[in-house]
């Protein structure tokens, strides 16, 4: 089954873009394609002008799942891309340790993943990403399986980093106002086989509280605006899914 | 362990009970002559017996040798188990030769080779070594294979994304999720193993807890064969308790053998 189709997309270094698009559309896929986890049947990704033919290198990609390794501690954890990268030991320790405190985890370094909470594993899985600072981050629904509080959380914490980092972030998300709330543009995609819709650019000045902008009258402007491209191809995407 | 709601000391003082009133039973029914102590012996004579042994360092020697071989049996038992688990797990055209060959040789009672392995490898040490090891790899082998064949896809992509190279990713994603399932069976390895060089003995050995009960019975000494099973009975106990504690610290980062609460 064909996932993506025809798309055609650019992407600006050190912007906040989302995907939003209904389930099944191919926003995980293109995530793949774009870390060089999957190569494409056709067409190519080009990051930064060179085709992506392996696993990019200067790249993070947050899963839905933590994918934590469960057999390593919160430091071991994090301390994984160093180690991978043979950075040498006391400079993996200083930049584990600022990555520890910067995402809220200090006294919780030598805590196993199962004894942490969501919202605590996907801090990991976050400082495990910027430990290595890498130019890109990908984004897959990383907030959809924490409840409501923790993920308005971890979303300012989001923001607040990514505006230290200056990093481009590509956000998939089924979740039209979160999709808002966080980015800089919001590409809308259609329903399988997914293709690029629209792209809204989103100018809610900065920085932004995700909780409170939601109900600003510009918010709602926007969100009614985008929600008119995105509602055909919800209801599109449930005829496919066969009720 | 132990089933929710039982208070632990009840079940250890009745296990205690159970255990005092079958020596109690025993002793008397053989003093009042109900059991024939030429085939079932007594408590006292066993105890007595048990007490000569020690004293003629014969139990010392026998303990000693049988644990040796349980250990050098076990050593390259998991050993093996590992190396050719991880190879039939990750080499396509070994897993598509010789896992049913493994099935066939697991399902095959591995007993039966101790006649061959007396013959090749004489009475001594090295054949109670080899039937030990031979017991023990393919348990280790299957939880080796298991563990690297069902590890979380997931884990994979996410640790390639991070930067890991293929040798990163055995020694820090197959490898530990192997290791956690050839730890979990840790206990029953242990167990075939010390089987391996008990039986491996009683077949054929000239010291060892295995040989002391093949030789009490060819005496027509029930004593003697009972002194060696309460013997066995201690070692056994005493080393599936340390292999617990051993199992639970390898084990620490899993949820259900975690004892302290989430945070």
């Amino acid at each position: 089954m064909v996932a993506l189709q025809d798309v055609t997309l650019e992407i600006p270094a050190e912007r906040f873009v989302s995907i939003v698009g209904p389930s099944g559309c191919g926003k995980s896929t293109l995530l793949n394609l774009i870390a060089g986890l999957l190569p494409p049947t056709s067409g190519q990704v080009s990051i930064n002008g060179a085709p992506v033919t392996d696993v990019y290198p200067d790249l993070g990609f947050i899963f839905q799942k933590d994918a934590l390794m469960p057999w390593k501690t919160v430091y071991e954890n994090i301390a994984l891309p160093l180690v991978f990268r043979r950075v040498p030991r006391a400079e993996i320790h200083a930049r584990v340790m600022r990555w520890v405190e910067r995402v809220g985890l200090t006294g919780f370094e030598h805590h196993y993943p199962h004894q942490l909470s969501g919202g605590m594993r996907k801090r990991v899985a976050l400082a495990q990403t910027l430990v290595y600072d890498p130019s890109i981050i990908l984004m897959d629904e990383p907030f959809t399986a924490l409840d409501v509080h923790t993920r308005d959380l971890m979303e300012n914490e989001l923001l607040r980093l990514w505006s230290e980092l200056k990093t481009t972030i590509v956000f998939v998300t089924h979740d039209l106002e979160e999709a808002i709330a966080l980015s800089d543009e919001v590409v809308v995609f259609t329903a399988r086989p997914g293709r690029v819709k629209a792209q809204h650019p989103i100018d809610l000045p900065r920085p932004r509280n995700v909780a409170e902008i939601r109900t600003s009258p510009e918010f709602l402007k926007v969100y009614r605006k985008i929600w008119e491209d995105l509602r055909d191809e919800v209801v599109a995407s449930y005829g496919q899914q066969g009720g | 362990m132990g089933s929710r709601g039982v208070d632990r000391r009840l079940a250890v003082a009745l296990q205690a009970g159970i255990v005092l009133s079958v020596l109690i039973l025993w002793e008397l029914g053989g003093r009042r002559g109900f059991l024939d102590p030429f085939f079932y012996s007594m408590p006292s004579r066993i105890t007595a017996t048990i007490v000569k042994w020690t004293r003629q360092g014969i139990l010392a020697v026998d303990l000693l040798t049988t644990l040796y071989e349980m250990l050098l049996g076990f050593a390259i038992g998991t050993g093996s188990g590992i190396v050719l688990g991880y190879l039939l797990a990750v080499v396509p055209l070994l897993d598509a030769v010789f896992v049913p060959f493994m099935v066939l040789f697991n399902a095959t009672p591995r007993l039966v080779l101790v006649p061959l392995f007396i013959l090749w490898f004489g009475i001594g040490l090295a054949s109670k070594v080899v039937l030990s090891a031979v017991i023990v790899v393919f348990p280790v082998l299957f939880a080796t294979y298991t563990g690297i064949k069902e590890v979380d896809p997931d884990l994979i992509a996410r640790a390639r994304v991070l930067g890991a190279r293929p040798v990163d990713i055995t020694r820090h994603v197959l490898l530990p999720s192997a290791l956690s399932w050839v730890f979990s069976s840790l206990r029953v390895s242990v167990g075939f193993a010390l089987i391996g060089a008990v039986v491996g003995e009683y077949l054929g050995a000239n010291r060892g807890l295995g040989y002391r009960i093949a030789f009490s019975q060819a005496m027509f000494d029930a004593t003697g064969v009972f002194a060696g099973l309460i013997v066995l009975l201690g070692v056994v106990w005493v080393i599936d308790s340390l292999v617990k504690g051993l199992e639970q610290r390898l084990t620490v980062w899993k949820p259900a053998s975690f004892g302290t609460p989430r945070t």
